[in-house]
C-alpha cells in the first residue's frame, strides 16, 4: 500500500486533509522562529552548528550545547537532562586536567570600564536578604539591566565545583548613565530564558547572593524579565 | 549555499509542517512554538545528513518524535492551568483561518474537531502513521525509512487508523442524524 488514492475522492478524508493542510502556522509565531534560525546568535542553534554561545563567546566542545542555551520546554528539559549526561563524563576530565594543573584563570567578559567590587554590588543593591553582622558576608539582592552579550559559560571549573554549570555576565544600574558594572557569577545550570535569548529586549534581572572577595556576586537566585529599556 | 542557510531554507518552507502536525498529535498550542525549536534544532544539527528531495520527510519524522518525547514528558507533569487558553488560541482567527468568515470558519473547526477525535481514539503509533501517511501523504517507503521502522509495519498501522477513523466518522455521522432528528421533532412540535 503505497499509493493515498485508495480512498474515493470526496470522500470525508479527502475533505479533511485539505483543511489540515490549510492550517499554517501564525505569522508571528514563524517569523519569530525562522529569526532564530537565519540569526544563530539568537538561538541555542549557534551552539550546535558554529559552537558558539548566545553572548557570543567560544564554547568549549565538550561543553553541551543544550545547556547554553533554548527556550525552556518539556522536551528542551530533557534534551538538557540527556545534555547533562553526555557532558558528565568530559566533566570528569576536565575536572581531573585542572586538579593536575592548577586552578586556570577564570573567563572574564564583563567590560571592565570600572574594577568591579563590592561599591559596584552596593549601587546595584536593593536590600539584603538575609542580614548579618558582616555586611560582606549577607545575602544580597541586586536588581539591574542585563548587559547585552555579556553572558558567557566558564570554560573551566575548579574540581570540587558541585553541579559542573558556571555563567557570567554583567548587570548594569537600574536609574545610571554611570559606567559601574556588577559581575555576576552563577552555578545554576538553567538560566532564566530572557538571560539567554533577549531577542533585543532589554532585561531586568534580580540576583540574590552573596559578594565574592573579587567583588563578584555569586548569583544563588536569579529572575529576569524583559522590560522597557531605559530612555 | 551554507548549511545555515540550507536550515533556514528547510525551516522556510516547512514550518507548516510542524505547526499541523504538532495540532494533530495534540500538542497544546501554547507550546508548538518550543517544539518547532526542537525540531529546528534537530533539523540545523543534521542538514548535512538530510537528502535533497527528503526535507519534508525529515521534517515530518522528526516532529512526530519530538512530539513523542513531549508526551512522555507531559504524562509526569502536572497540568499546566494555561492549556485552558487553548481552545481560545486555536480558534479560528489564530492562524491561517483568519481570513475567512465566521461560518466557514466554523464549519472547518467543526470538521477538524471530528478529524482530533478520531486522532484522539488511535493508538500514537496509529496516530503517527496515519497522519504520515493520510494526512501529509508521505509515502509507506518513505516513513519507515525515516522512523526507521519496516515498511510493513507502517502499512499494517495505517490500515488500523483507517478503521479507527472510519468508525469514528460513522458514529459521528449517526450521533449527529440523531440530534438533527431531535432538532427537527423539537421544531415541528
Amino acid at each position: 500500500m503505497t499509493e493515498h488514492d485508495v480512498w474515493d475522492e470526496g470522500s470525508e478524508l479527502s475533505e479533511l486533509r485539505e483543511l489540515h493542510r490549510d492550517d499554517q502556522m501564525p505569522g508571528g509565531m514563524r517569523e519569530r522562529l525562522l529569526r532564530r534560525v537565519r540569526a544563530p546568535s539568537l538561538l541555542s542553534l549557534a551552539d550546535i552548528s558554529e559552537g558558539v554561545s548566545p553572548g557570543g563567546a567560544a564554547r568549549p566542545s565538550w561543553v553541551p550545547a543544550a545547556l547554553i542555551g533554548g527556550r525552556r520546554s518539556a522536551g528542551g528539559a530533557g534534551l538538557r537532562r540527556a545534555a547533562y549526561g553526555l557532558g558528565a563524563s568530559a566533566l570528569v576530565a576536565a575536572g581531573l586536567a585542572l586538579w593536575i594543573s592548577g586552578p586556570s584563570p577564570s573567563l572574564g567578559v564583563v567590560p571592565q570600564q570600572e574594577p568591579a567590587d563590592s561599591a559596584n554590588a552596593r549601587q546595584l543593591g536593593r536590600d539584603r536578604v538575609q542580614p548579618s553582622g558582616d555586611p560582606n558576608q549577607a545575602e544580597m539582592r541586586v536588581v539591574g539591566w542585563f548587559i547585552p552579550e555579556s553572558l558567557a559559560h566558564l570554560a573551566v571549573l575548579p574540581p570540587d565545583q558541585q553541579g559542573g554549570c558556571r555563567y557570567v555576565f554583567g548587570l548594569r544600574p537600574l536609574a545610571s548613565n554611570s559606567n559601574v558594572v556588577l559581575r555576576v557569577e552563577s552555578a545554576q545550570c538553567l538560566l532564566p530564558d530572557p538571560l539567554i535569548s533577549p531577542g533585543g529586549a532589554c532585561v531586568k534581572v534580580t540576583a540574590d547572593g552573596y559578594l565574592g572577595d573579587d567583588g563578584h556576586l555569586e548569583a544563588s537566585r536569579l529572575t529576569a524579565v524583559p522590560a522597557r529599556c531605559p530612555p | 549555499m551554507t548549511p545555515t542557510d540550507r536550515a533556514a531554507a528547510i525551516a522556510e518552507q516547512h514550518l507548516d509542517v510542524v505547526w499541523r502536525m504538532a495540532r494533530r498529535l495534540g500538542v497544546p498550542t501554547g507550546e508548538i512554538e518550543d517544539l518547532a525549536q526542537e525540531v529546528l534544532v534537530v533539523v540545523v544539527r543534521r542538514v548535512s545528513e538530510i537528502q535533497l528531495g527528503k526535507e519534508r520527510a525529515f521534517v515530518a519524522s522528526t516532529t512526530v518524535r519530538v512530539a513523542s518525547n513531549w508526551r512522555r514528558t507531559r504524562r509526569r507533569r502536572p497540568e499546566d492551568p494555561s492549556d485552558e487558553l487553548d481552545g481560545v488560541a486555536s480558534a479560528p482567527g489564530s492562524g491561517s483561518f483568519a481570513s475567512l468568515d465566521a461560518e466557514q470558519s466554523l464549519e472547518r473547526s467543526r470538521k477538524l474537531a471530528r478529524l482530533t477525535s478520531a486522532l484522539d481514539v488511535m493508538s500514537d503509533a496509529q496516530r503517527e502513521a496515519f497522519i504520515l501517511f493520510d494526512l501529509e501523504q508521505l509515502t509507506a517507503p518513505e516513513i519507515a525509512e525515516q522512523l526507521g521502522l519496516p515498511e510493513a509495519a507502517i502499512v499494517s498501522r495505517v490500515r488500523r487508523a483507517r478503521e479507527v477513523f472510519r468508525r469514528v466518522v460513522a458514529s459521528d455521522a449517526k450521533l449527529f442524524a440523531a440530534v438533527q432528528r431531535s432538532t427537527d421533532g423539537k421544531r415541528n412540535r
